[in-house]
């Protein structure tokens, strides 16, 4: 019964709610609170790294202004979806023209044919 | 949290660097030049962690002018910069655990680094340069920046629960890597 409650306690993530009977468990296990300080110490080493911050290379700012250069695509320039909806239109239209003119062909085939 | 002048001054830059304003720019890279690359560098490592720095602020550049201001220029900043150590990862899973452990250096002793502490903080940095690229992510994104499953399972492309997942598996082959070390 112990090994199950010390492997719940074990699986579970550190916060979650436990059953009274694991609580209780947990209070008078030794592995139990041995596996609790160590998480805890765990938890303290990763605050601890994430108050800490390295230094960037002295060359990292100059080389990033350096490529900015075309890196910004220019003002007015159209974006790429908008110059596809333009060639798709223009398609569409070539495409509907197209379509208009063999129908009025057919129409004057038709015309032209006698009964 | 930054003083609400500080703030100010930041979103001034932010704005004239949105117009094209180049030396705001670099004013403002120079203000977070560091946090990026620590962050890159705990993501892909010392190999890699000046080129998708450098890479992040290029690309931040470029997309600023859709930054709406939604988040911090700093939280927006580094999302980019996550982004860009993902798409890297897979360079990033090629470079031994060892180089990332060599860079991962204290900045200096000081109480809060002394004893125990300074001893765990080294052990733990040798143990996330074991993880995968992937646990290695959720544990620096969740345990060290401090960010929600959430916004760690947008900025990575994988669900909460997968998020959630792989931080259970991630802390507890830390915990495993550290009682290694011990023993």
């Amino acid at each position: 019964m112990s090994s199950a409650l010390c492997r719940l306690n074990a699986v579970l993530p550190p916060g979650a709610r436990r059953a009274p009977v694991a609580r209780a468990h947990a209070r008078s296990c030794l592995r139990c609170q041995a596996m609790e300080a160590r998480r805890r110490g765990l938890r303290r080493g990763l605050d601890a790294l994430g108050d800490e911050v390295l230094a960037a290379p002295p060359y990292l700012a100059a080389a990033v202004m350096s490529r900015l250069g075309d890196q910004r695509s220019r003002p007015g320039r159209p974006r790429r979806d908008a110059r596809l909806a333009r060639i798709a239109a223009a398609g569409a239209g070539v495409g509907a023209a197209a379509a208009a003119a063999v129908l009025t062909g057919v129409a004057l085939r038709k015309a032209r044919t006698p009964a | 949290m930054k003083p609400a002048s500080v703030q100010g001054e930041e979103r001034e830059l932010v704005a004239r660097a949105q117009q094209g304003d180049r030396d705001a720019y670099g004013e403002l890279v120079r203000r977070h030049q560091d946090t990026v690359y620590t962050l890159a560098v705990r993501l892909v490592g010392p190999d890699l962690g000046a080129d998708v720095a450098q890479e992040a602020l290029i690309r931040a550049w470029r997309a600023l002018p859709r930054f709406r201001g939604d988040a911090s220029f700093s939280t927006w900043l580094h999302r980019i910069t996550v982004n860009t150590a993902w798409t890297q990862r897979k360079r990033a899973a090629r470079h031994v655990a060892s180089e990332l452990e060599e860079t991962l250096v204290d900045t200096g002793p000081s109480p809060e680094h002394a004893g125990e502490m300074a001893d765990l903080r080294r052990r733990l940095k040798a143990a996330i340069a074991r993880l995968s690229p992937g646990q290695r992510a959720v544990v620096v994104l969740r345990d060290v920046s401090g960010w929600s499953h959430a916004e760690i399972a947008r900025e990575l492309g994988i669900t909460q629960t997968t998020a959630k997942v792989r931080l259970h598996r991630a802390r507890k082959r830390l915990q495993a890597l550290l009682e290694e070390d011990a023993s």
